[in-house]
Parts: C-alpha cells; structure tokens; sequence
C-alpha cells in the first residue's frame, strides 16, 4: 500500500466529510494503533472544519489540499490552503472554565489537537496557510 | 451515529449514543439529543459505551446539553467512555465540568 495519501477538496462541509472519509481509508490501511488512528482522524477534522470557518468568506468555495503520509508508525498530516492568513495556534489555550456557567468552548478544538499531538507548527507560505501535525512520532 | 432513549420520565433521562460522534454523526443525533435536553425533568445520563469516536463538537453537544440542564438545576452525568474517547474527555477538561462514571452505580452516586 502507498505510505502517501493526497485529497483535494472544496472549502464546504459535505467534501470535508468526504475528504475524512478517504483519510479515514488510508489511516486504516496502515494497521497503526489505534490512538494513533484516532488522534489524526481528530486533528484532521478539527483543523479541515477551522480553515473553512475562518480563512474563507461564507459562502466562497475554495480548494484545501491534505497530504498525509506514514512512516514506521509515525504520520504526518498537512493542510495547505489559499485563504487569508489564519495560524490557529495564535489563540492559546482556552482559560480552565470553573462552572458549566463560565464555560467558553470556542478554541477547544486546536486545544485538543495540542493536547493530543507529537508536534505540531503552522506556517505562512507565500499566500498560503500550511498547518503540519505529527503523531505517533518515535521517541528516542 | 444512533442515539438510544433507554428511560425518560421525571426521574431520569437515560441515552445511549452509539457510533462516530464526528460532523455526519453529530448531524444525525444532535437535534434529538437536544430535545431530549430540553424536554428533561430530572437528571441526564449519557451512556457513550458504544461511541468510537468524539471530538470537539461532541463536546460541545455535550457542554451546551449540561449547561442548559445546569440552568434548571439538573445535571448530567456521562458514563462508560472507551479509552480514546475518555481521553478526549480528560484532555479537553470535560471531566471537570460532566461527572464521568465508569458504571451506572458510580454515575448514580454522582447525582446523589
């Protein structure tokens, strides 16, 4: 099987369910562990469904392009995308809510990921967004 | 994604969710789950035995449910998670704001 996937996609919800679908397929072909499945399954979803609320206008369709690729148990996952500059990670984390009341769950889901991820870095390329993430990275 | 009502009356409100609770799923169940959050005259348990997946918006399904019941002065309890998805759970800080039970017991304990 080929350690490398590349989906193209649209900036809407239903091909970002789509394009999970295939990342999904992929990550299941590799027979990794299943925390490792799990986690770049999640940051995946999480930073598909971020770049289409936050780096394009509603409504606008644009292309996204995902490579995943896996390395003795270790995968790295990337996101490239031609909307306005948009690094998730400038919004540190969420404060520790205290009551259900205090609760504010906006920036949960980059939370998660860094919470949950080996390593993690975005970059500004040109006109272009690329968020990496690796999980199941070897430790030495 | 399925969503089980094992018990509704003025005592309790039991559900269990089964399946991937990711964007398609949350589709699925999230406008049931809510009335079923709305119409609550006592607490709620959440039963996520057979959930394989959960991510942020799951959690926040489960926040807004919580608050809403908090609100009312009712609570909810979460119980029999699988390892990721308590993980998830821990990581986010779920646990600090919805009880996790690992059995009906220690969940009934909880809403004592």
């Amino acid at each position: 099987m080929p350690n490398m996937l590349f989906v193209s996609l649209r900036s809407d919800i239903d091909d970002v369910a789509r394009a999970l679908q295939e990342i999904a397929g992929f990550l299941e072909s590799r027979s990794l562990p299943d925390r490792t499945a799990y986690v770049v399954t999640m940051a995946a979803e999480e930073i598909l469904t971020n770049v289409i609320k936050y780096a394009f206008e509603a409504g606008d369709s644009h292309e996204i392009t995902v490579e995943v690729s896996e390395t003795d148990g270790s995968v790295r996952f990337t996101c490239t995308d031609h909307g306005r500059e948009f690094n998730p990670l400038d919004a540190g984390p969420p404060p520790s809510p205290e009551s259900l009341e205090d609760s504010q769950i906006g920036g949960l889901g980059i939370h998660l990921i860094r919470s949950m991820v080996d390593d993690l870095w975005y970059s500004r390329d040109a006109d272009r967004n690329v968020f990496t993430v690796v999980v199941g990275a070897r430790r030495s | 994604m399925e969503l089980q009502v094992i018990q509704q009356d003025g005592e309790l409100t039991r559900v269990a969710l089964s399946g991937k609770l990711d964007v398609a799923g949350e589709q699925e169940i999230g406008d049931r789950f809510r009335e079923l959050v709305t119409a609550a005259e006592g607490p709620m348990l959440v039963d996520l035995a057979d959930v394989t997946y959960l991510a942020s918006l799951g959690i926040r399904l489960l926040f807004a449910g919580a608050k809403s019941l908090s609100a009312r002065n009712l609570k909810m309890v979460v119980i029999n998670p699988q390892p990721m998805v308590e993980e998830v759970l821990l990581s986010s800080g779920t646990v600090k704001l919805i009880p996790v039970a690992k059995d009906e017991a220690e969940a009934r304990r909880f809403l004592q």
